[in-house]
């Protein structure tokens, strides 16, 4: 009798459990149709634009693009790249976790900034849009952020939009020299800068003293180091770039050749066999376990997140500086929105408001002087804005020709162990 | 006469005897080891939890700085982060569920049938689970897009853009292959005379299935949900080819890592894992005395 | 009125749906699924299957070759990756299904009324971010974390030097961690369907506690064995991020070469090609495997 009623019971709550998820099940599937639904139209609207041939020449002149500014831009961009209302900050004026500067955006142009960080990786977002450009068809994107050397591909394949300098006063006054005139865009036709930042040599200064090693100023210096204590980064160029400035050749994409590259190789090879290992900033894990002592870093997280003794150095050879820039992706739904965004950042007071809490290069003229009101350290972080010798001695080592770039993916997918 | 056959004597330390050391040894062997397993199991919860109450001196969760409550106090505190979390876990959900549905009927056909091309069938179960899932992404992606370009444009329904509906195909259709190999382990060898025996009774096949079938292998389906569940709510590589402009948690979590790793991803990784928790204990708990799903 | 003898229920009328359906009953069990895995796994495979007889790249646009020369520079470059994944795959396998094997017999059979609850404290760890999984426990094992440090400077167990993150133990032990359930539940669910009066009628026939293990425990619990060896040792063969995160450069296994090839090499035509042998050698060990165990009968 017992038994029985348990079964009964059981019965029941495993019907209540079905209808219960099936009634979930059939509402969620009717949010997911309309959903997708509404985020179809754009899409069809941009696809009946007349398709041009995929691999397309930069058209003479810019479709005139009308003055409306329409919405939600959907921007796509790297996770913490932008500011944030901090718990204890904006109190009350933003809602936490919104960023003041998207807020004040919104409020001034009324348009909804659909802000995705989606971004972790350059090859790997771009793969993900790639099938769509390839085909003409828009990508769900009318911002994103790539680094340099994703960007100049893109323009080259003709997947970026031309951006209507009119709509960017800002841009185009307030760029830093340093930034303009890069190869792959000199007249900033397709791409704006959003932040910079250095790769250079970071080491735990604790931990040399405690070994005898002498702290290290040069590149060279880290080949004194136990290699297993050491990490150089997975990307490529960042690694070979400060490579090839130790051997003291010049990191520059246009003139270095595939054997100064062998070059490069042939001199990390031996640090590999020893326990050289390739990250991204999980570095900074092992610089706080002590599994580290010296490594190849970027700029932006040892100096505000390494431990008491962790430092960065712009070593005596040089540093690297890589930027991530703006573009405006082929077929994007509101393209005059997201010129409207591009010129927003560049406003000096705007741009400063993003550096101080992103902690990388701004490409802003006039931005060291508007976040000397936010914070006054930060004016003179060299990090932030580095000072006239270290820019002498920056390298841009992104855009390398076609030939140059199959050599270094395969000598260094060879050290890394694919 | 023949002798009365004797018994042997029950062996030592056989269960008619008990008590031996051993035995005891052996009682309580198996329960320490499971309990160790599951303290292993949950070493890096407990440290997640313990640094979700931390306040990381730079932008990186790593080291252990203070106590603060401030990631409790603002677990959503990222632009979109909190859209991400329901994206994931109600596509967790329905893929569970679908996948479950059809994974388990094939899983019942593959046992129970007999008819040609078995084993072309269980070929084409296991290679989802083979395949990189960058290949899956990729391979995914180029055909969502295809659906909206000549020739297939205007003929199929178009699955371009990607979005939500696409993460439900692609995560069903992933989990499909491990519900139907963890439903086999508990149909092999199943009794089909209970069933024959259920229908003489007089019950039809569907009620036979609903009341004799399903309670047995109730504990199959459930596990294969839970492995389902727990594969679509940190999938990265593929969601991330297929997902278009929509975020989901674990894309966050991954793409994060260059400039931040921020204590909200333990907060929100401890929620869902303490409400979970929380949610079976309170079902297990309240059905008094429980259920057993024998 | 006499006393209406106890009727036995009669048959259902009509043809029963077994008579009527019933040879197509299996086709219809199987069409929903097959028809989902063949439109969004066997095509798109397809389709990757033509990249790796094709030369080009996704821009560019591929052009069929029928050539081999992608496999060629798959088995000829990427030989110790194959082996790699072998290895790792296969010793986490065996690792799992050590430790899962008797955590999954005591939860069948001591569970008792909190079977369901211990199962699921088994798999609920992994509803949480694999990444910061990993991180928590490089947190513990680090050289100077609060498990290795008193090792090495209080008890002077371990040398200074001693460092097991960023070697193959770590790996290895990173992908027994993370499959650990996959072999747990399956396991489960074969064992608890066993039952426990098979096993005192052996011991009541004088089977001491190992062979009755051994002849009845064992063999009924096989499907289980099976099915969680497939589900831990198919996917840490394709497996990247164990080897990205805690391995070191010579470590690598095929699913970090198939992630270069295909994002930073752009080189479709040879990251197919090692998808594909990887499928197919994966599909070759599993019948393999299924002959040896003898639960092709069984299971399907």
């Amino acid at each position: 009798m017992a038994e029985h009623n348990e079964r009964q019971d059981a019965a029941l709550s495993r019907r209540r459990f079905l209808q219960g998820s099936t009634m979930v099940g059939f509402a969620a599937f009717l949010a997911a149709c309309t959903g997708t639904k509404s985020s179809a139209a754009p899409s069809t609207a941009a696809s009946t634009a007349p398709s041009v041939a995929a691999s397309v020449e930069p058209s003479p002149t810019v479709a005139a693009t009308p003055k409306v500014a329409t919405g939600p831009l959907k921007f796509a961009n790297w996770p913490a790249y932008i500011d944030l209302a901090g718990a204890a900050g904006e109190a009350g004026e933003y809602k936490a976790g919104s960023s003041p500067t998207l807020e004040e955006f919104k409020k001034k142009y009324k348009i909804d900034v659909d802000y995705q960080e989606k971004i972790g990786d350059n090859a790997t977002f771009v793969e993900t849009i790639k099938p769509a450009l390839v085909g003409n068809l828009a990508t769900g994107w009318d911002l994103v952020v790539l680094t340099d050397w994703m960007a100049s591909k893109i323009i080259k394949n003709g997947w970026a939009e031309k951006i209507d300098q009119a709509n960017v006063p800002n841009c185009t006054a307030n760029i830093r020299d340093a930034l303009k005139g890069v190869p792959w865009d000199a007249t900033n036709d397709y791409h704006y800068p959003w932040q910079s930042g250095m790769t250079g040599v970071g080491f735990n200064a604790k931990t040399l003293k405690d070994n005898n090693i002498a702290e290290p100023t040069k590149i060279a210096d880290l080949w004194k180091i136990p290699a297993d204590k050491m990490t150089f980064l997975s990307e490529a160029r960042d690694t070979f770039g400060l490579v090839l400035l130790k051997l003291g050749i010049d990191a520059n994409g246009d003139t270095v050749t595939a054997d100064q590259i062998q070059q490069a190789a042939d001199d990390v090879q031996p640090l590999v066999d020893k326990g050289l290992r390739f990250t991204g900033n999980e570095y900074l894990q092992d610089f706080g376990q002590k599994k580290v002592w010296a490594a190849f870093v970027w700029s932006g997280d040892l100096a505000s997140s390494g431990g008491e003794d962790d430092k960065f150095i712009f070593p005596e050879e040089g540093t690297l500086i890589w930027t991530d820039n703006m573009l405006i992706p082929k077929g994007a739904a509101n393209k005059y929105s997201a010129e409207l965004m591009m010129d927003y950042v560049y406003d000096p007071k705007v741009a400063a408001q993003i550096a101080e809490y992103v902690y990388y290069v701004s490409p802003v003229k006039g931005a060291d002087v508007e976040i000397k009101a936010v914070d006054p350290d930060a004016a003179t972080n060299p990090l932030l804005f580095p000072t006239p010798e270290v820019v002498a001695k920056q390298h841009n080592f992104q855009s390398l020709s076609d030939e140059i770039e199959t050599k270094l993916n395969d000598v260094f997918s060879k050290l890394s162990g694919t | 006469m023949a002798d009365a056959v004797s018994l042997p004597q029950a062996k030592a330390g056989s269960k008619r005897t008990g008590g031996s050391f051993v035995r005891r040894l052996d009682r309580w062997l198996l329960p320490v080891f499971t309990t160790l397993a599951i303290i292993y199991l949950m070493i890096p919860i407990m440290v997640m939890i313990v640094f979700s109450f931390n306040k990381p001196a730079g932008k990186f969760n790593y080291i252990w700085n203070t106590f603060s409550l401030d990631g409790w106090l603002h677990p959503f505190d990222w632009p979109g982060l909190g859209d991400a979390v329901i994206t994931s876990l109600t596509v967790a959900v329905l893929s569970t569920i679908f996948a479950t549905i059809l994974g388990t009927m094939i899983g019942l056909a593959l046992t129970r049938y007999d008819f040609r091309g078995r084993g072309a069938i269980n070929g084409i179960i296991f290679l989802p689970m083979a395949t990189p899932e960058i290949v899956m992404g990729a391979s995914l992606l180029t055909l969502f897009v295809a659906t909206a370009l000549p020739p297939l444009a205007g003929g199929v329904p178009t699955l371009y853009p990607t979005g939500f509906l696409t993460i439900l195909i692609a995560h069903v259709m992933f989990n499909i292959s491990y519900v139907v190999v963890t439903v086999k382990a508990r149909l092999a060898g199943f009794d089909r005379r209970l069933e024959e025996a259920a229908m003489d009774l007089g019950a039809n096949e569907l009620t036979t299935f609903w009341k004799v079938t399903f309670p047995l292998i109730f504990p199959g389906i459930m596990a294969a949900a839970l492995l389902a569940f727990s594969l679509s709510i940190d999938d990265f590589v593929i969601t991330n080819f297929v997902s278009g402009t929509t975020n989901t948690f674990p894309i966050w979590v991954y793409s994060i890592q260059r400039n931040a790793l921020p204590v909200q991803i333990n907060v929100i990784g401890s929620i869902i894992f303490l409400g979970a928790v929380g949610l079976v204990a309170l079902t297990s708990l309240r059905s008094g005395r429980a259920v057993r799903i024998r | 009125m006499t006393a209406a003898a106890p009727t036995v229920p009669s048959a259902p009328r009509g043809p029963s749906l077994r008579a009527r359906f019933g040879r197509a009953v299996p086709y219809l069990l199987l069409a929903p699924g097959l028809a989902w895995l063949f439109l969004f796994y066997v095509i798109p495979a397809v389709q990757m299957f033509t990249y790796s007889i094709s030369t080009g790249t996704l821009e560019t646009g591929f052009t069929m070759t029928f050539g081999a020369e992608a496999y060629a520079t798959a088995i000829d470059r990427f030989g110790k990756q194959f082996l790699n994944s072998i290895l790792f795959g296969g010793a986490a396998t065996i690792l799992t299904l050590l430790i899962g094997f008797p955590v999954a017999y005591t939860i069948a059979f001591r569970g008792g009324r909190y079977k369901n609850l211990i199962l699921f404290l088994v798999i609920a760890p992994f509803f949480t971010s694999f990444l910061i999984r990993t991180i928590s426990w490089k947190i513990l094992l680090g050289p100077e974390g609060p498990l290795i440090a008193p090792l090495k400077h209080t008890f002077h167990v371990l040398p200074g030097s001693f460092d097991v993150l960023s070697t193959p133990i770590a790996q290895v032990a990173g992908l027994t961690y993370n499959f650990l359930p996959f072999m747990i539940l399956p396991l489960y669910v074969a064992l608890e369907k066993i039952d426990i009066r098979l096993i005192e009628a052996a011991e009541d026939l004088y089977a001491d506690r190992r062979a009755a293990f051994r002849r009845i425990t064992l063999p009924l619990a096989l499907p289980g064995v099976f099915a969680g060896s497939l589900l831990t040792f198919i996917p840490s063969m394709g497996d990247y991020i164990n080897a990205e995160l805690l391995g070191n450069p010579g470590t690598r296994m095929i699913g970090n070469v198939i992630q270069n090839r295909l994002l930073i090499q752009n080189d479709y035509p040879v990251g197919s090609a090692l998808s594909f042998m990887l499928m197919a050698g994966i599909l070759v060990a599993v019948a393999v495997y299924a002959r040896i165990l003898g639960t092709e009968q069984l299971t399907g």
